[in-house]
């Protein structure tokens, strides 16, 4: 059963901070969540005694057993099918992919049965589920390991869809869509996973789904942007808006923090300060959220606008594994520099 | 009666025989007659056996009833009883096919090479082996120089599965593998060098470098490629029989997969389809007992996967996937009988990797230093050249020449993959599709 207990937006001043990394604080999160409802359990390839390839449930099998944290054969359709099942009949299933690409071999059953069944029974059948898991360009990891796909996801109805870029959002999101009644997909960017930051022991804050965080504020002074950046893509944009400010360029940077539901008054709030708007993502341009957050504010705020929109994305290729071929495809930082200069001036 | 001829065998070699049961019916100057089976075993049918309608003298052996041992010595596609069968209705059973539950009954069957097909040639099968071996070390110790990038999963103590069932096959025949691939890869024709430079991401690598130890690719030999998601091998190499037996151009092909594999639905789907199509494929199932640290009998409650085919009414066999001999002889047997046209089999290959799942991963927690050890003497180039050795058909220089000139070809092709150039980068994009941006669309894509 789940045990109600207070939802906070804001941290308890009384209950202290530490600094951890992404992959902890996540992990807190999750440890906080299993020992506060006995009905949530993961299930993952490795995420047992092993703790998880990329350590996302380390020690937690030695506090919670093999009934809470199950390893399971490769069979990504099976498992997903068998949480929704659960998920619709009391039990919170978080499923650790490792690999987001591996959630490919599950599509079918999660667009027709997990993101569709609180609808076809009317709303009387929840799938309170998260399906997380690493994604992303870096370290070679070539074609079959390297995608992010969340634009799927977010075209569909259905999902929440979470990109954490801190450590405190790791935790604090990974906690809010474990507490969610609904199909959440909660994507690491295997860039960020090692980064660090300042995160709080309060075990019931949570961040809410659809709310932005201003990265960095206009410093009042230069030329304006807004740049809305996606998980990987945020700590690279701020570094980039440092370097630009001494070129007179003034840049406010967004992080959605979840593309679905997507807080599209924060995004229009911005440009009505800048009047420029450049898009950084690191999946692809076509159908991706740099085309939904243009075309929105399009429609609600073209009078804020003075120049045109920008997206800068990943090239529109497959995943190569060779480094000079992979960094090609990545955002580079002069590309990132150029692209922020153009909507500026462009 | 001094003479008779064959009118009709009542039962399919290798089909297993109650004592009682008829067995065949021969027609003398006087009558045709059934003839019923003296005692009961596994029906062998030798290729001098007369042909039906001949005329032979009383007292020409015409089979014989086989112990199951024997009967896989003889590599038969062997039917074993069905339970269910009533005695009194022989002609009605359903063939159950099952697999030999011994790996050690399979072992045998080197010394008794079945007369029809391939001939081994022991020397080479050392030769590839080894080949693998050395090249797979120097290609970790190149790992852990930082030269190999990514991931990258050895294929050794697993040599001999690989180099066997290649051994059986054609250039033009096409092999699909794993995340494991180097092995199969070199097996099939890709050159040492071509690997090394692929590892470590240059261009003349055997995908240009964009594919790295997961994605190998030489379809000019019939490596249709190794994958980083574990389990499609089985369909496509599905898919490939399907070709075959459409356009009937005599190929065969092979899907290789790891235990791990044999619970995904595409290993399910891929040989109930393979075998209702009857398709001309072979399943090799590489049962190295883990799925990175998850052990077999966690996520299996039947041992041997090869008991899974008869399922699906496929013949399936367990074999001693350390014994290059052993898997040699059930991939020719089942290679004969996709190239005849008698659909696809199922090999488990009981075997064991020595080195962790991925280089540089941890190796321990989930199994024990004495099980590696164990298995680590059980090494299958060893075990080849010492019953080489054991049999002195081969000068033991030989042997250690073929060594010599194997590491030559294993420190030339890191040489190689070091010297090459990388990829140009404005290439990354080429081939996501057959036409160039801006001819079928508006403009530039990105
Ligand atoms: C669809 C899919 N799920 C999970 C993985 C991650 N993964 C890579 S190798 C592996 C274990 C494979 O075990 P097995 O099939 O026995 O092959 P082995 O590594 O033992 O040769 C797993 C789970 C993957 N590559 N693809
Ligand atoms: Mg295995």
């Amino acid at each position: 059963m789940t045990v109600e207990t207070r939802m906070a937006q804001m941290a308890d001043p009384r209950i202290g901070s530490r600094e951890m990394t992404y992959v902890e604080a996540a992990r807190a999160g999750l440890d906080e969540e299993m020992a506060r409802d006995s009905s949530i359990f993961v299930v993952g390839q490795g995420i047992g005694a092993r703790g998880g390839n990329f350590t996302t449930t380390l020690g937690l099998y030695e506090k919670y057993g093999p009934a809470r944290l199950r390893d399971v054969p490769i069979t990504e359709r099976g498992f997903v099918g068998m949480c929704t099942g659960a998920a619709a009949t009391g039990s919170r299933p978080v499923v650790d992919f490792m690999f987001i690409d591996f959630i490919l071999d599950a599509l079918g059953e999660l667009i027709n049965q997990t993101s569709k069944l609180r609808y076809m029974t009317h709303g009387r059948v929840k799938v309170p589920i998260v399906l997380r898991g690493c994604f992303g360009l870096g370290g070679a990891a070539a074609t079959h390991h390297s995608g992010s796909y969340y634009p799927f996801f977010a075209h569909l109805p259905g999902f929440v869809v979470a990109l954490p870029s801190t450590p405190a959002d790791a935790k604090g999101l990974l906690k809010m869509a474990i507490r969610t009644d609904d199909p959440v997909i909660f994507l690491e960017h295997k860039g960020l996973l090692n980064s660090r930051g300042t995160v709080s022991g309060d075990p019931d804050l949570l961040i809410p789904f659809g709310v932005a965080s201003i990265r960095r504020h206009l410093a009042g002074h230069g030329k304006r942007v807004t740049v809305v950046a996606i998980s990987g893509m945020v700590s690279k944009v701020l570094a980039a808006a440092d370097r630009l400010a001494a070129e007179g360029i003034d840049v406010e940077v967004i992080d959605p923090r979840t593309i679905a539901p997507l807080d599209i008054g924060s995004i229009i709030e911005s440009v009505r300060r800048t009047g420029r708007l450049l898009i950084v993502d690191e999946d692809y341009a076509p159908c991706g959220i740099g085309a939904e957050v243009a075309a929105q504010v399009v429609s609600d705020a073209f009078d804020y606008l003075d120049a045109p929109i920008k997206r800068l994305n990943a090239n529109f290729t497959h995943v190569p594994y060779s480094p000079p071929l992979e960094a090609e495809v990545a955002i580079s930082v002069g590309q990132l520099d150029n692209a922020i200069r153009e909507a500026v001036h462009g | 009666m001094e003479t008779g001829s064959i009118v009709e065998w009542l039962k399919r070699p290798g089909e297993f025989v109650r004592q009682g049961e008829q067995l065949l019916i021969i027609q003398s100057d006087k009558a045709a007659n059934e003839i019923e089976a003296l005692e009961s075993g596994y029906l062998d049918i030798p290729s001098d056996s007369p042909a039906l309608g001949a005329e032979v003298p009383i007292g020409t052996v015409l089979g014989a009833l086989l112990t199951e041992a024997e009967a896989l010595a003889r590599g038969l596609p062997i039917i074993a009883p069905d339970v269910h069968a009533s005695k009194t209705s022989p002609r009605a059973t359903s063939p159950k096919q099952v697999p030999s539950v011994s790996a050690t009954g399979v072992t045998g069957a080197s010394a008794v090479a079945y007369t029809r097909g391939a001939e081994r040639d022991d020397v080479s099968l050392y030769r590839e082996m080894v080949r693998i071996r050395k090249v797979e070390e120097a290609l970790a110790r190149s790992h852990q120089q930082g030269l190999v990038h990514g991931a990258c999963h050895t294929y050794v103590g697993e040599e001999a599965i690989a180099t066997a069932v290649c051994a059986n096959l054609t250039i033009k025949d096409t092999i699909w593998s794993t995340h494991r691939g180097h092995g199969h890869a070199l097996a099939k024709g890709v050159t040492a060098r071509e690997l090394a430079a692929e590892l470590f991401g240059r261009e003349t690598g055997c995908a240009g470098g964009r594919g790295g130890s997961m994605h190998l690719f030489k379809p000019e030999v019939g490596l249709m490629g190794t994958s980083g998601i574990v389990g499609p091998c089985i369909l496509l190499a599905t898919g490939a029989g399907y070709t075959s037996a459409l356009l009937k151009d005599g190929r065969v092909s092979v899907a290789f997969f790891g235990d791990g594999a044999s619970n995904n639905g595409a290993f399910h789907e891929g040989l109930n389809l393979a075998t209702v199509w009857n398709l001309p494929v072979i399943f090799v199932c590489e049962n190295n007992q883990y799925a990175t640290e998850v052990p077999y009998a966690t996520v299996s409650k039947q041992p041997d996967v090869a008991r899974k085919a008869d399922g699906y009414g496929m013949p399936g066999f367990v074999v001693d996937g350390n014994d290059v001999r052993a898997v040699w002889e059930a991939a020719r047997v089942a290679v004969e009988r996709a190239r005849e046209g008698h659909g696809p089999t199922l090999i488990e290959a009981k075997t064991y990797r020595t080195r962790p799942h991925s280089e540089g991963m941890r190796d321990v927690g989930y199994r024990s230093v004495d099980e590696i050890d164990y298995w680590k003497s059980r090494c299958p180039i060893q075990y080849l050249r010492a019953q080489l050795v054991a049999e002195g058909v081969v000068p033991v220089a030989i042997l250690d020449a073929i060594e010599h000139e194997i590491e030559e070809e294993a420190r030339d092709a890191i040489a190689f993959a070091t010297a090459s150039g990388w990829p140009d980068a404005s290439t990354a994009a080429d081939h996501v599709v057959g036409w160039k941006a801006g001819e079928l669309v508006g403009g530039a894509v990105r």
